[in-house]
């Protein structure tokens, strides 16, 4: 059996000196190509399992597997973020001046890929997301459902193995809302990438392979999908 | 990358613009002085060439040769050293330009005017000869002759007479002009040479230079032998004369230095303020960008290429301007007594200022910008 894409063993993570406990001790495995869904409360430790899974932080007790390689140090968490994970936000978090093809070119930047490879990575990206006729568009042009796709598009352009999404639908209606929880299900299947969604909005949860419910940092439950 | 730090500008058009204005200012203000220090010095060395002499021979400790004094027993002394062919004094003094009587055109007359001393039997004034745009080298001591700006500023022509200065010296009570020249300094072009006699009245018997005049193979030797015979006194080829005359002249390279450090300071703190605030309003942004796998050096280097973009447009902006404003300034408000030289390494100064600015002023910023972790950027408000 091959190792997991992501192994998580006793994560601990405090704040404010230890006095608020974010993560208590968890552990979690998670495959390659795996959609999983993390819900519950606001405070429940959601964010600090992304933040740690996702590469942008580091438990204080623990240890974090990604791909085999042990997560230790900001130079790691660097190269890990780059070459293995995209991010998708709930606010998009795009840059308002660029064009939604050089918005989805940011993460390819520090890379040596001439100018023409990545413009047909990203047109190709934006195909997938179903928004090449609006690449040269700016994001402040596009609705926020647009929006949010140029951010899934930018989160697959290092063609990572993980895409972290926080909240995707969080500032969507609901049905633009349905619209990103098909795209996030069709690219999870055609392409093969895994999601890990944090998510309030159980629609988008329940198509989720397996669902990991958190409370006071610690996994509450698990459940298969209906 | 160029369209993201580009687009950054973009977004903060009014404070980019400000900044870039402040670095312009600091360097164009650099670029003028150095221009017109630079031109004066230069305006100097040709004065001092064109006179023909191959030495110049002046008091050693005055501060400037408006007060240098070399004695007639000096001059003598010059005169029997093996090699010098000739000698030829001078001296100088500034006045107030005459009053023209009732009957002289309105506004003839005012200001300041340098007046030179020269012995009209004398080899100096023979460098005129040349320059002559109008009637003849003078002779006589009641014989003047006039810079052609100095001509049309006193509104005089070649045969006019009228008292010159504002007391009667040596008995002259009208003086006669005897020539008109043109020159390549305009500060020479200002003034009128009168004979050497009269200006002693004025500043009594001591001369503040003397010219000398050798073969070129004696040069060295007179030279040497000069310096040697009367301490006192300094010997420099005419060519080399502000370069050799450093110990007056620095206070002119550490006043600019100084202003350099200054400008240099207020660029810095331009920059500096600008992105700070930048990278304060960016904080989620560089945490995005940190997320999607820029590391913090690419992150330090992006802070410090926009910091150094505005710096080298406020450079080239600032040497523009420099040079508009220091045409303006000699235009309008020199009087002709300003003269400006612009040499490659003048704008290469103000270049590295800029970009000196750039790099000081974006340092601080970029490296809170790095180090900057992505989980904590992203949950800035």
């Amino acid at each position: 059996m091959n190792d997991p894409l992501v192994r998580v063993s006793k994560a601990k993570k405090t704040f404010e000196g230890g006095l608020v406990t974010a993560l208590d001790e968890v552990s979690l495995e998670i495959e390659a190509g795996s959609f999983v869904a993390i819900t519950g409360p606001s405070g429940s430790g959601k964010t600090t399992l992304l933040n740690i899974v996702g590469a942008m932080d580091v438990p204080d007790s623990g240890e974090v597997f990604i791909d085999g390689e042990l997560v230790a140090s900001g130079k790691e968490l660097d190269s890990i973020r780059a070459r293995k994970i995209g991010f998708v936000f709930q606010m998009h978090n795009l840059i308002p001046v660029l064009t939604a093809r050089q918005n989805v070119e940011i993460p390819m930047l520090p890379r040596p890929l001439t100018s023409a490879e990545r413009r047909t990575r990203a047109l190709q990206l934006l195909d997938e997301v179903k928004l090449e006729k609006r690449a040269e568009s700016s994001v402040l042009g596009l609705s926020g459902g647009e929006r949010q796709r140029v951010a899934i598009a930018r989160a697959l352009m290092n063609d990572p193995e993980l895409v972290f999404c926080d909240e995707p639908t969080g500032n969507l209606d609901t049905s633009t809302g349905d619209l990103i929880h098909d795209l996030i299900l069709e690219l999870n299947r055609e392409l093969g990438t895994g999601f890990i969604l944090v998510t309030h909005d159980q629609g988008l949860a329940s198509l989720a392979t397996r669902i990991l419910t958190m409370r006071d940092g610690r996994f509450e439950d698990e459940q298969a999908p209906a | 990358m160029l369209t993201y730090v580009l687009s950054q500008f973009m977004v903060r058009k009014g404070r980019t613009l400000m900044c870039l204005l402040g670095v312009a200012v600091s360097v164009a203000m650099i670029v003028s002085i150095l221009s017109i220090s630079r031109g004066m010095r230069n305006s100097l060395n040709s004065y001092m060439k064109e006179s023909g002499a191959s030495l110049v021979v002046f008091d050693r400790s005055a501060a400037d040769l408006a007060f240098s004094k070399v004695t007639a027993e000096e001059v003598d002394k010059l005169r029997t050293i093996t090699g010098v062919e000739e000698v030829s004094r001078a001296n100088f003094t500034m006045i107030m330009g005459p009053r023209l009587g009732d009957n002289a055109p309105a506004g003839a007359g005012l200001g300041i005017i340098p007046v030179f001393g020269r012995f009209y039997s004398e080899r100096m004034i023979r460098k005129y000869e040349s320059k002559l745009i109008a009637g003849r080298l003078p002779t006589k001591r009641s014989e003047l002759l006039i810079g052609d700006l100095a001509a049309k500023k006193l509104k005089v022509k070649v045969g006019d007479q009228f008292p010159f200065f504002r007391e009667e010296l040596l008995g002259i009570p009208q003086y006669e002009v005897a020539g008109i020249f043109e020159t390549d300094l305009s500060w020479e072009n200002l003034g009128v040479v009168a004979h050497a006699e009269v200006i002693q009245q004025k500043t009594g018997p001591d001369f503040a230079l003397v010219f000398v005049y050798t073969a070129p193979e004696d040069t060295a030797r007179v030279r040497e032998e000069v310096e040697s015979k009367m301490p006192r006194l300094i010997a420099r080829r005419s060519s080399e004369f502000t370069d050799r005359f450093n110990e007056q002249l620095a206070y002119i390279d550490e006043f600019i230095f100084l202003l350099s450090i200054i400008a240099g300071i207020v660029g810095v703190l331009g920059v500096l303020n600008t992105m700070m605030m930048s990278v304060s309003e960016r904080t989620r942004e560089l945490g995005t960008l940190r997320a999607l796998g820029w590391t913090g050096r690419r992150v330090l280097g992006v802070i410090v290429i926009e910091g150094s973009f505005i710096s080298i447009a406020g450079g080239l902006l600032g040497i523009g301007f420099g040079y508009l404003g220091t045409e303006l300034l000699l235009a309008f408000f020199s009087r002709g007594y300003l003269v400006a030289s612009y040499l490659p390494q003048t704008f290469l100064h103000g270049f590295l200022l800029a970009l000196i600015v750039g790099l000081l002023g974006s340092l601080y910023p970029a490296m809170k910008a790095s180090a900057l972790q992505p989980a904590e950027a992203l949950r800035y408000e």
